[in-house]
């Protein structure tokens, strides 16, 4: 019972720091299994993939606007600016409707704060950022009184610290944290419960009390929020009824700390939290869109930096950083800093409205201003080494809800049936793209009642291809039905084979419509391609600080299976170690592909660097390495967590190496005609299976697909063979998959690869199996083709089982 | 992403003034849609019964009491508003619906195609999760409560969502190897 409430408490800890806190690693120190771990994973991505209809949000935001009854004069506390704030914002739903998306959100986060807090504060907020406080944000630390020290109280072995306060005008956080409470089968024994009149209190000198309005807890840890201290109050005491999360008789209670603030002077700011600055000259511009970092703080657990877009038409909303690519940090060095989940809460999304003056004085006009759609936001990244004198943060693209137009009919007829297909010859201009619409089909998709597998019915409809247009692509279009019979659309593209997926979704209950509907394009999601690159000057950055060391080891290499892995190249930088391999004159048709972290034998991740301490090294999760400015990362290269200075010898231990052998092998399949794939309750839309008997010899294994079917995948339809048991491994090799060279469509075109996977391995039901896939969708037509295939392999890959135990030493020679 | 800033200070001026509440609303519509979506399993409804949940807040904010978190004083309108649905019809819940999105998150085919197969097997295990169990995971996962909200909205002891999310999470993991 007790390690099962040591375990309980361990899982909520790390669902705390995955769902709560975002976390995107898990700290290795977890004990608890890789199934659990990968399972809380999985919830979360399922959590996050919950598809939101696009619109949705705005048209509920209207409905509360609409309920709205209070005067507009109510609303405003006076000042004739703030009326004029308001004036604008009611200007912007009438004239507009929902102008942008944009500018509502500020005019309306203005709002808000007026009436919380008053104007002053607010245009302080807005107009000067002046600190970057890690567990707060970039926040105003004008009028500010702060703790110059966190202040620990212990009792019985626990200790409670307060790491930070900020007493602000509009509201005072404290930032607290305890170690050393008991195991948690003690704090937590069979009954115990804690109670809900969790009551946080800040007590003044006089005797008066602030409760907290509003907390973040963890166990061991917390964020308290209470209304703001009197002006004149630098001493308080905090009052804690219990440790966050702990429940009564379980540790110490009570806890009184006395804190003493003082007042936030340019001086202890800058010695007590990591400064922003206001880069030079930090801004480019691409297709009409400039993007402009504002402020960058560099603190220990992060890079945190106000990036702020503006773009040029006013009818784009919704501008999502990054594309299909997040933005990334790249220093000087060679180092690129991944995007981290920041740790302050002031990470939210903004957006504004900026006002272009047209005077120099900056007078107020009394016409109504120009504005520019303006987007800010706060990025966080790994933090960046102090020897970093040059960042550049990369943004490959950028991507906008924008207006759709175009509409047309389909006749459904007078009895439709799932399953119809209706050829259409539609083109409509949508954002500029020409959408060439050539068919609807009704389909259903899955839906599970508890006493079995369910329906939806949807009007999906096959588009062509979409060609890009210079630095700009169709991502998505949103249709729209006159008729409330169906209710939202949904869209889906698969970014390798380019083809885009539209539908209109039935609503529940109703019956398939009859007769002739009218469509009309609500939307479309459209890519802006960059890249943006935007680079600026570290101040201060101390050009005697440690540059990056290299080193070439020699014989740091093993043979295995007639393979030798050697390092050819170690980095060591303050942020990462860099290792470079290379399969020394491998025999003919053999080259290196990758190092995996897995062994093939056990599937377990056992990849890692070793120091002669006994330190373990794991690989680098937030930071990679390409000196060479290269976009893409170079599989020859791991990279791990730095070194420890006094580390004298490392080993890198891989499971595997994974190679590619060449070989020759070519097949035909058949796909018949008339297939169709069917939604499966807890599958993949697959159609229905049919044997097929093709025997495959590549690189001296032998296996047979047995089994074929159409699956939906990724937005296209694939044909996907799957083979019967074989004998995957052959000594120490262990087949990983199929290498593809071509693959012949009926009508003698190549099919397009991008799509094509192959995988081997154990898991696969009666032993070992191999899959294959390649899109059997034409790209002119937008549906599958059916006929013979022709399929030529030129190789396998092949993971060499170690272990791989590759040592150096970190001594000049 | 739980409790998050001023929840208070907002409640407070949303209730002198309502244009005040899209605050708190766009703080929390994706988690509240979230939890709803996959507890009724069609968009739909849970874009209904989402807007009667905030629209339910809105008109209650003056008995909302600062006793806890409102987090959790939302989520438990939310609770009930779905509890009184399933009432009401068949309970749906769709597994489709939860993989399409992936198409744009970006991994090559293969492990897109591993990922969808995984995350449906781990769907599939959730509906088969006592309805307690279902809740509190829904809720911790969908809702992004942290124990003491799930407790608040469920009406348990904190200790007891902690055993109830370690127990579903047991059963969902091995359930999983089961279908593997």
């Amino acid at each position: 019972m007790n390690d099962e409430l040591y375990e309980a408490d361990e899982l909520s800890e790390l669902i705390d720091q995955v769902v709560l806190h975002g976390a995107e690693t898990i700290g290795v120190e977890s004990s608890l299994d890789e199934e659990t771990v990968a399972l809380i994973r999985d919830l979360r991505a399922m959590a996050q993939a919950t598809p939101m209809r696009e619109g949705f949000a705005r048209e509920l935001e209207e409905r509360f606007l609409a309920r709205e009854t209070v005067p507009a004069s109510q609303h405003v506390v006076g000042e004739a600016p703030l009326r004029r704030f308001w004036d604008q914002l009611v200007w912007s739903f009438s004239q507009h409707r929902w102008a942008t998306a944009a500018a509502l959100a500020l005019l309306l986060t203005v709002t808000v704060a007026l009436a919380a807090v008053g104007p002053q504060p607010v245009w302080a907020d807005l107009q000067r950022l002046l600190g970057y406080v890690p567990g707060v944000g970039f926040v105003s630390l004008e009028d500010t009184r702060v703790l110059t020290a966190p202040v620990e109280v212990t009792r019985s072995g626990v200790t409670l610290r307060v790491e930070q306060v900020l007493a602000r005008p509009d509201g005072t956080v404290i930032v607290i944290h305890s170690e050393g409470l008991p195991p948690e089968d003690q704090l937590w024994p069979h009954g115990a419960r804690e109670d809900s009149d969790y009551q946080p209190r800040l007590r003044l000198s006089d005797g008066r009390t602030l409760v907290s309005e509003s907390w973040t807890l963890r166990l061991g840890a917390g964020t308290l929020e209470f209304p703001s201290l009197p002006a004149d109050v630098y001493r308080v005491t905090l009052e804690l009824p219990r440790l966050p999360l702990v429940p009564a008789g379980a540790a110490p209670e009570a806890w009184k700390v006395p804190l003493n603030l003082r007042p936030a002077t340019g001086e202890l700011v800058a010695e007590l939290f990591p400064q922003p600055y206001v880069p030079t000259d930090a801004s480019d511009a691409h297709a009409g869109i400039t993007m402009h970092v504002l402020e960058v703080a560099h603190g220990l657990e992060e890079t945190a930096l106000r990036l702020q877009v503006q773009w040029l038409d006013s009818e784009w909303e919704f501008p999502r950083i990054g594309g299909d690519q997040s933005p990334v940090l790249r220093d000087d060095l060679g180092h690129v800093y991944l995007d981290v989940i920041p740790s302050s809460s002031g990470s939210s999304v903004q957006s504004a409205v900026v006002r272009i003056p047209d005077k120099a004085d900056d007078e107020v006009t009394p016409t109504p201003t120009p504005m520019i759609p303006t987007y800010e936001r706060t990025l966080a990244f790994a933090p960046t080494s102090p020897s970093a004198q040059h960042l550049a943060l990369w943004v490959d693209a950028l991507e906008f809800e924008v207006p759709a137009e175009g509409s047309f009919t389909v006749d459904l007829g007078d009895d439709p049936q799932v399953g119809d297909y209706w050829p259409l010859d539609v083109s409509v201009a949508v954002a500029g793209f020409p959408v060439h619409i050539i068919g609807a089909r009704l389909v259903q998709e899955p839906i599970v009642l508890p006493d079995g597998p369910g329906q939806r019915t949807v009007l999906q409809f096959d588009i062509t291809p979409v060609p890009d247009q210079g630095d700009r692509a169709l991502r998505g279009l949103h249709l729209e039905s006159e008729t409330a019979i169906f209710s939202g659309s949904g869209s889906g593209y698969n970014y390798r084979a380019r083809i885009m997926r539209t539908s209109l979704n039935l609503r529940e209950g109703q019956s398939i419509p009859l007769g002739s509907i009218q469509v009309r394009a609500e939307s479309a999601d459209m890519l802006i391609r960059g890249p943006w690159i935007i680079t600026w000057t570290v101040p201060g950055a101390d050009e005697a600080t440690a540059a990056p060391v290299t080193l070439h080891p020699t014989n740091a290499s093993q043979t295995r299976d007639g393979l030798t892995l050697r390092v050819d190249e170690v980095t060591l930088t303050d942020r990462l170690t860099a290792i470079t391999v290379e399969l020394d004159n491998p025999p003919p048709g053999v080259a290196f592909s990758r190092i995996p972290s897995w062994n093939p034998a056990t599937q377990r991740r056992e990849l890692y660097l070793e120091d002669d301490r006994g330190h373990r090294y794991e690989l680098s999760q937030d930071v990679g390495w390409r000196p060479s400015g290269s976009p893409e990362s170079d599989a020859k290269t791991l990279t791990f967590q730095p070194v420890q200075p006094l580390a004298r010898r490392m080993t890198l231990h891989a499971p595997s190496v994974e190679v590619t052998l060449t070989g020759a092998a070519a097949f035909d399949v058949t796909v018949p005609t008339g297939l169709t794939t069917e939604a499966h309750p807890g599958e993949v839309s697959a159609s229905a299976p049919w044997g097929v008997d093709i025997p495959v010899e590549v690189a001296g294994y032998q296996l047979r697909f047995t089994q074929a079917r159409l699956e939906e995948l990724n937005g296209t339809t694939m044909l996907m063979l799957t083979s019967g048991p074989f004998e995957g491994q052959q000594g120490d090799r262990w087949l990983t998959g199929l290498r593809m060279a071509s693959v012949t469509a009926p009508n003698g075109q190549s099919v397009d690869l991008r799509s094509a996977f192959s995988h081997a391995g154990p898991e696969y039901e009666g032993g070992y199996g191999v899959r294959l896939a390649f899109d059997v969708v034409d790209p002119a037509t937008g549906t599958v083709r059916p006929g013979r295939y022709h399929v030529k392999l030129d190789g396998i890959t092949a993971a060499v089982q170690g272990p791989w135990t590759l040592a150096w030493s970190l001594r000049a020679p | 992403m739980a409790g998050g800033e001023n929840d208070a200070r907002l409640v407070t001026a949303a209730r002198q003034n309502r244009a005040a509440f899209v605050a708190l609303y766009r703080r929390y519509l994706p988690r509240v849609y979230h939890y709803v979506y996959r507890r009724v399993g069609n968009q739909q409804d849970a874009e209904d019964l989402t807007a009667s949940v905030f629209i339910e807040a809105l008109e209650s904010l003056e008995d909302y009491r600062e006793q806890g978190s409102f987090a959790g004083w939302l989520f438990t309108i939310a609770h009930h508003r779905v509890a009184d649905y399933h009432r009401q019809q068949r309970e749906r819940i769709s597994l489709e619906a939860v993989v399409p999105a992936l198409s744009n998150s970006g991994p090559g085919p293969e492990a897109l195609a591993l990922q969808r197969d995984r995350l449906e097997r781990v769907a599939q295990a959730l509906d088969e999760l006592t309805p307690d169990r279902q809740e509190a995971l829904t809720l911790r996962f969908f809702g992004e409560l942290s124990n003491k909200e799930v407790a608040q909205v469920m009406g348990r002891s904190e200790a007891a969502v902690k055993m109830l999310v370690y127990r579903a999470l047991r059963q969902l993991r091995r359930r999983c190897r089961e279908d593997e």
